[in-house]
């Protein structure tokens, strides 16, 4: 093309992410499924030697997920070929790009409780061989132990009040030691009064009572009001006394 | 031969040539042949008064235009000397006034001092012009009340529809530039006091210290090496700017109607006569409505 391309697909910091600048300025995943969009969110094509590669947009304001990595979160923990448990996965958006970075090779369980998104994400499901999709209540974890394995990532997006007490009830039946665990916490689900770094502050010692080490937290701005995601480790591997 | 005793020659080349004599010569000069011409046609134009304007009109090509003088160079100091085209003007404008001024004293003395109409009354003189009184609109409280929730009903209809398109284009326009200025919270946990004092920031992000300010991708050190990417046409990122463009007019006009449509709501709300009158807090700004505070009633 005469004087460069019109797209350029930058790779990210995260594998299995990228970024489309030139006449596009957005988060993408790479499209496991071609031809098709999941929500009706804009796909791009780019021609890289003979074949054609097809990447969605991936919206920040949307996906809490989206804002942490564009806010520059360290790690997100699903590389490709990982086991993701997601709770709290609404209609399945954000779960297809997990499940395009996770790709083929990796598993995303898809925990959502509400019957009315559930059937918005089984659909997304029949698409992507990857995702398991289940609805049930995420309080109780045993109910869906059939469907489980053990996973490498906990990822919870469930705006709950008794947030860290859902995901440590799931990191102790399905996380393996050492596996990490990624949360979204929305500051006026916690507690609609407290000031925002009070109520993260709050659930960051209620993680640690968990035996969930946080690793780094991270607000959402510009994407996201008051909200914050906290990354870390479930159960790290004791270190040597002797370093 | 024409009234003023001109008459016309055709040579036998059939060039023509005037000449005026006076009628007594006419004789002669044909007999004695005072011009000299061998073949010569007369046209006797007797009867034909108006005919042949045209030749009246072509001799004056031959004549002399006499121009009106300008002004001599003695008497310059008074200034540029008045053509006829000028006096025109300033003549005409004189007799049209003075045409005005006697019809206004005719009325004048013409006038009735018992005259009326309602025109007198319905009208005033505002500044130096008179104009009409405008009479107020009257309205029942109900067609009020409709009109009022009209306007905020469209004021609403309008938010949503740029609502809309904001979020249509913002999902694919994700603001990567101002993402990387915008301030928000890293928090980094580690485990004693030493971790903090060694703290590297680019070495915990495994990354270049120059991409730290690039949130949204700090590429790993190993990515880095053999990262290679092509360049981006002009044309594209000119696109990029248009499209960027309409979505900060588009947020704007959001802002805007959103603070429009909270100020009628407060207005709909204050109009509310069954409860009791409420307490000012806060002043209205152009950027937010005044806030009133309701005496709290339990409603169930």
């Amino acid at each position: 093309m005469k004087g460069g391309s019109n797209v350029v697909i930058e790779p990210h910091r995260h594998p299995g992410v990228f970024i489309a600048r030139g006449k596009e300025d957005a988060l993408v995943t790479l499209n496991m499924v071609p031809g098709e969009a999941v929500y009706g969110e804009k796909r791009i094509s780019v021609e890289e030697g003979e074949n054609k590669i097809e990447y969605r947009v991936w919206n920040p304001f949307r996906s809490k997920l989206a804002a942490a990595i564009l806010g520059g979160v360290d790690q997100i923990h699903m590389p490709p070929g990982s086991k993701v448990l997601y709770l709290g996965a609404a209609s399945g958006t954000t779960v297809s790009h997990v499940s395009d970075i996770v790709g083929p090779e990796g598993l995303v369980y898809a925990v959502e409780f509400s019957h009315r998104s559930g059937r918005d994400m089984l659909n997304v499901a029949k698409k992507r061989t990857n995702i398991i999709p289940i609805i049930e209540d995420a309080r109780h974890p045993h109910k869906y132990r059939m469907l489980m394995g053990m996973v490498d990532t906990v990822f919870a997006d469930v705006a709950q009040p008794d947030q860290a007490r859902i995901v440590a009830i799931n990191a102790q039946h399905y996380l393996k030691n050492g596996g990490h665990f990624v949360i979204s916490i929305k500051a006026n689900c916690i507690d609609s009064t407290a000031q925002p770094e009070a109520v993260f502050a709050g659930e960051v010692k209620k993680l640690q009572a968990e035996r969930l080490k946080p690793q780094e937290q991270l607000t959402l701005e510009p994407y996201e009001r008051d909200h914050a995601v906290v990354v870390g480790v479930y159960r790290p591997p004791a270190k040597n006394k002797g370093e | 031969m024409d009234v003023n005793g001109n008459f016309l020659c055709f040579h036998n080349t059939l060039k023509l040539e005037f000449y005026t004599l006076h009628p007594k010569l006419f004789t002669s000069a044909l007999t004695n042949q005072l011009l000299g011409l061998s073949v010569c046609l007369l046209i006797y134009l007797k009867h034909q008064d108006n005919a042949m304007s045209s030749w009246k009109k072509a001799s004056k090509t031959n004549q002399k235009t006499h121009r009106e003088r300008h002004q001599p160079e003695a008497r310059a100091h008074l200034g540029l000397l008045e053509k006829k085209k000028d006096y025109k003007k300033r003549s005409n404008d004189y007799h049209r006034k003075q045409k005005v001024l006697k019809i206004l004293r005719k009325k004048a003395l013409n006038k009735n001092p018992d005259e009326f109409y309602f025109h007198m009354i319905n009208s005033q003189m505002v500044g130096s012009r008179h104009k009409e009184k405008i009479k107020p609109d009257t309205h029942t409280p109900d067609q009020i009340k409709l009109m009022e929730t009209k306007d905020l009903k469209y004021v609403n209809y309008k938010r949503t529809i740029e609502h809309k398109k904001i979020d249509k284009m913002q999902s694919s326009l994700h603001l990567l530039d101002s993402a990387n200025q915008v301030k928000n919270n890293h928090t980094f946990f580690v485990e004693s006091t030493d971790e903090v004092k060694n703290f590297n920031l680019a070495s915990r992000l495994d990354t270049h210290p120059m991409l730290l300010n690039r949130k949204t991708n700090r590429v790993r050190n190993n990515d880095l090496q053999n990262l290679s990417l092509p360049q981006v046409s002009n044309e594209s990122l000119e696109q990029k700017k248009k499209v960027y463009n309409e979505l900060e007019k588009r947020l704007n006009r959001e802002k805007e109607l959103s603070v429009i449509q909270q100020k009628l709501e407060i207005k709909k709300f204050l109009k509310d006569k069954t409860t009791k009158k409420p307490k000012q807090i806060k002043p209205g700004t152009k950027d937010a409505p005044l806030v009133y505070k309701w005496e709290y009633k339990r409603k169930k």
